[in-house]
């Protein structure tokens, strides 16, 4: 429970107390912002010292072809030209990572991505699917104005690359890096595109625009000399056609809902789907649309659907079948059939403050088009030079790379090496994050505002610990005291409160010697030795040493909460105990040092944000 | 390759599918029915009733609430114990002679059950702890006209603790465990209810062998001493008419009268049994724990209906059972007023969600979040009238 500054509180004006969650969330956005613009800072330097390189490279290119009379500039290297379907494969994915790297930008990442689109995601999927993407909800939560940064670099970096990358091993390695990247967000972010959940559906996204970008990147990666001949263009308009077979039976399987319309109250699957997706936030003019198709699906839910079973399943067919004849025809059916998805039901994807990318529909597009293209104008082998390192004819052997390459590979070149600096400026730190159990400080700071740093003499107390034994404040002199006041029998924030006493009580390791962490009971009806006991063997703390939990008579423990400013109303029966949540750090010498907020918000209790925060204040307050 | 292609697509849409199409919720099945929360008493001297309130789709805004009654007065007083959250429901200790306990059931991270204890009717009530949680049954706390409490609470399967003092200085009596290894004739699955005859315990258990009711009373003269091994149980409860009845879970537990008093240790009880997929009730009467017993006919409980809520007292004897069955759109509430009666069906109010037998009356309780009603149905009157209208300061929010 969150009870903010009481009249005649110690914390009274403490910045941040009892606010907002809007105002919680500003915090956050501030650190995300922050932790942008160093990384901005860090690949702008980047981008200065490419130039520098960039430049000395072509002074040094001048003076030594003037020196050895060769022509200026070199001439370019005679390079075949792209396949196409590469070209457009690459621009494509390109265009569409930079597009995911600007939605993370929006500023509900940070706090809402886990809970609202990580997690529901996951919820219809089996335990071991909402474990592993468990491992990024908390990576991303314990981190969330880092891990919403590292997105932003790491998308529009990889997409950069894609645009820039000369031909051969970096424009390879860019696909790997886009095949890698999107893997990861596959799993971690979109549950393996619910594939093994129910209701899955090509209609609303299955199998995960994720794991199409992947797709795309593998495809990418391939030498050049894949693409020559009709080859690859098959397998992958062959593979399309196979998915959406799939995709076309599971639409008729029966007893899913999609056969049926339903009413308002109980709506088909799909109207069911396309009404949730109304409900996003998004312009009215779009969700009147979805909002519509909604409609329209209850009321011709079967003749919908089968529409929808014909349309994947003979496209499919015709994928799989290859006639030359018929693919055109049937890819631009596919492409409006595809468009009309996206704009109806999957509803552009992207609306609602937390949309990470335009769903599946279109780089689903991109893949069948571009095996459309692999085939119809696939390249010959000697279309294609593919080697950055071929000498060209009539240039001096022995030479430099530095010297060989020409203008425009060099400025790609540097273009790439900024766009992996800015890949690496992101996934830095999510590799760091995802590593730390350790919650940042700045999600306590959002609940209850920063530390408020005091100095005055602590009032004094004498009570009896959970032992019977009496302790008073003058008897823990020598001793920092990390001080809160708990229910017993509290059902919510107490338990967790003293999770992360404990917590930071272990952060300290050797130090922890010198701290006593002593909680006061805040309820003036349950407040006997016995349950204060049977709190303590509930939260593991009656083998904690150093752990104090005091309690006295109801009067002195008035007097106690009185002094320290902490309220505890009785509420009507059946309502918890309403106390106030805060800790104090008093430092050996009996001054309180710190007073901090304690509300746990929703964080984690054996990794919080609040442990961290309290283990430095102690550290801070012991070192002053 | 077409041909090839053309079943894997097929091959895989089928599998999709089938792993699609699953629902965990098919696969979901309850080994264990539960024993309904919701419940009233009914002795001599008061009645009391316990029920949830507030938004009962939301957990932490479901809060149980505890109405006494006492004889003679016709109106029903909101009594709930303060300062401990009760969204886990309550359970309701309340004896013929001795003070009312009250246990808190434990929800979301408390792991312990509070209790409070009332002499006065619940206009005070002092402050006490149990060290484990109480099970969720109306009958885990038995009290008695000495200062004796039992406790049904989690670990070891189910495990009786008993307090001779101010609801402190619990001890462990018997668990599951070992009821299941040294009681004979039952095959004891789990201890459901609690009764009190004044000196020890009287145990409701599941039998897992068919055609017995479980009530395991201690041997004769065993007393809940603070130190020492505990007794011996032996199965006394009432076999049933033919072997066939199915596995016996007792519901209700209560001596409507002490050991001390004229009545013997009188104990009322209800059970359900169940045989595949069809259960029935019947009542059961003693004079005494070692006496013979009546039972009731036997009441088929229709497919698809539940048990929602129970009452014990009430009737002429003061010994009846009311049961409120629930099909999930009409309610029944059955009563059979004591030994020798026949089983009366009444139709309640609408969403009535809590019983109370008060005398030769029955009181439904209806809940609206924060409102209650009370309906009354006399046994000379036809149809229910409304005899109180009150609303509840519910502490919404606070458990959240």
């Amino acid at each position: 429970m969150t009870h903010g500054t009481t009249p005649g509180s110690l914390m009274t004006g403490m910045t941040g107390m009892g606010s907002s969650q809007g105002a919680g969330n500003s915090l956050v956005v501030r650190a995300f912002h922050q932790a942008l613009t160093t990384q901005a800072a860090l690949i702008f330097g980047a981008a200065i010292l490419l130039m520098v390189a960039w430049n000395g490279l072509r002074s040094l290119q001048y003076r030594r072809a003037k020196a050895s009379g060769l022509p200026w500039p070199p001439p370019a290297r005679p390079l075949g030209a792209e396949p196409l379907a590469r070209r457009v494969l690459r621009i494509g994915f390109g265009i569409l990572w930079i597009f995911d790297g600007l939605l993370q930008l929006q500023q509900n990442m940070p706090l809402d991505l886990p809970g609202e689109a990580l997690q529901p995601s996951a919820a219809t999927s089996p335990g071991w699917v909402q474990h592993l993407v468990g491992f990024g909800v908390t990576a991303w939560s314990h981190h969330p104005a880092a891990a919403a940064a590292s997105a932003v670099w790491i998308q529009l970096g990889i997409g950069l690359f894609l645009l820039v990358a000369p031909r051969g091993r970096w424009l390879r390695l860019a696909g790997l890096a886009s095949m890698g990247w999107a893997l990861v967000v596959w799993v971690f972010g979109e549950s393996l595109g619910g594939l093994l959940g129910p209701g899955l559906t090509v209609l609303f996204g299955a199998p995960g625009a994720a794991i199409i970008y992947s797709i795309g990147g593998g495809l990418i990666a391939l030498p050049d000399r894949a693409w020559i001949g009709q080859r690859l263009g098959r397998t992958i308009t062959a593979s399309c056609g196979v998915f959406l077979v799939g995709m076309a039976v599971l639409q008729a399987w029966p007893g899913r809902g999609f056969w049926q319309g339903g009413t308002t109250a109980h709506p088909g699957t799909l109207a069911g789907m396309a009404s949730d997706m109304a409900s996003t936030p998004q312009p009215h003019a779009l969700s009147s649309l979805v909002s519509s198709f909604a409609s329209f699906d209850e009321s011709h839910g079967w003749g919908v659907n089968l529409v929808v079973v014909v349309v994947l399943g003979a496209s499919g067919l015709i994928l799989i079948w290859g006639r030359r004849r018929l693919l055109l025809p049937t890819i631009v059916a596919l492409g409006v059939f595809g468009i009309a998805d996206w704009v109806f039901i999957e509803d552009w994807g992207f609306w609602g403050g937390v949309g990470t990318d335009p769903n599946s529909m279109l780089p689903l597009l991109l893949v069948t088009a571009v095996g459309y293209l692999a085939m119809v104008r696939a390249p010959a082998a000697a279309d294609i030079s593919i080697s950055p390192a071929t000498p060209e004819v009539g240039r001096p052997t022995g030479l430099g790379w530095w010297e060989r390459i020409d203008s425009g590979y060099a400025g790609r070149l540097a273009i790439s090496l900024g766009a992996v600096f800015i890949v690496l400026v992101g996934a830095a730190p999510m590799a760091s994050a995802s590593i730390d159990s350790k919650a940042d400080t700045v999600l306590t700071e959002a609940v209850n505002g920063p530390p408020a740093i005091t100095s005055g003499p602590a009032p004094s107390f004498g009570l009896v610990n959970q032992h019977g034994q009496p302790v008073t404040l003058a008897s823990l002199r020598g001793s920092t005291v990390a001080l809160t006041f708990l229910d017993p029998v509290c059902t919510s924030d107490c338990p967790t409160i003293a999770q992360e006493f404990r917590v930071s009580d272990q952060m300290l390791g050797s130090a922890a010697r010198r701290v006593k962490f002593v909680a006061i009971v805040a309820n003036p009806v349950y407040h006997s030795i016995g349950v204060v006991d049977a709190f303590d063997r509930q939260e593991g703390l009656d083998t904690e040493p150093n752990w104090l939990f005091l309690t006295g008579s109801a009067s002195e423990l008035r007097s106690v909460l009185n002094a320290y400013g902490i309220s505890a109303i009785v509420t009507p029966g059946g309502g918890m105990v309403d106390h106030s949540d805060t800790a104090f750090v008093i430092d050996s010498q009996g001054s309180i040092r710190r007073e901090l907020g304690a509300d746990p918000g929703s964080g984690s209790a054996d990794s919080s944000s609040f442990s961290s925060l309290l283990t430095s204040e102690i550290v801070q307050v012991m070192r002053s | 390759m077409t041909s090839r292609c053309l079943w894997t697509a097929i091959a895989a849409g089928l599998v999709a599918g089938m792993v699609s199409g699953w629902s965990p919720m098919a696969a979901a099945a309850s080994s264990t029915p539960t024993i309904p929360l919701p419940s009233g008493v009914s002795t001599p001297s008061e009645s009391s009733v316990s029920l949830p309130m507030g938004h009962l789709s939301d957990p932490d805004n479901t809060f149980w609430e505890i109405f006494l009654r006492s004889a003679g007065n016709t109106s029903w007083t909101l009594r709930t114990p303060v300062g401990v959250a009760d969204n886990g429901g309550l359970v309701v200790a309340d004896p013929v002679n001795g003070p009312v306990t009250v246990g808190f059931l434990p929800s979301q991270l408390l792991r312990f059950s509070p209790l409070a204890q009332t002499s006065d009717e619940g206009k005070t009530w002092s402050p006490g702890d149990l060290p484990s949680a109480l099970v969720a049954a109306p009958d885990a706390l038995a009290g008695g006209p000495s200062d004796l409490t039992a406790a049904l609470v989690t670990g070891s399967g189910q495990t009786v603790l008993s307090s001779r003092e101010d609801l402190s200085g619990w001890r462990q009596l018997v668990t599951t465990r070992s009821l299941a290894k040294t009681v004979k004739g039952c095959g004891v699955q789990r201890i459901t209810a609690l009764a009190s005859d004044g000196n020890y315990p009287i145990l409701g258990v599941q039998c897992s062998r068919t055609g017995r009711i479980g009530v395991l009373v201690p041997q004769a003269g065993a007393t809940a001493a603070p130190t020492g091994p505990g007794p011996t149980w032996t199965n006394k409860g009432p076999l049933l008419p033919d072997a066939a009845s199915g596995v016996a879970t007792v519901l209700r537990l209560e001596a409507t009268a002490s050991a001390s008093d004229s009545a013997a240790g009188s104990l009322t009880g209800l059970a359900r049994m169940e045989v595949g997929r069809s259960s029935s009730l019947v009542a059961f009467w003693s004079g005494g724990a070692s006496s013979s017993w009546t039972q009731s006919t036997r009441l088929t409980i229709p497919s698809g209906w539940a048990v929602g809520a129970t009452a014990t007292g009430g009737g002429s004897t003061g010994r009846g059972i009311s049961v409120l069955l629930d099909s999930g759109v009409h309610r029944r509430i059955v009563s059979v007023a004591g030994p020798g009666a026949r089983w009366v069906t009444l139709v309640p109010p609408a969403g009535t969600g809590a019983i109370a037998a008060v005398g030769t009356e029955v009181d439904a309780f209806v809940v609206n979040k924060s409102h209650l009603t009370v309906w009354a149905s006399g046994s000379r009157t036809a149809g229910w009238s409304r005899v109180q209208s009150t609303t509840v300061p519910v502490p919404y929010g606070s458990s959240g």
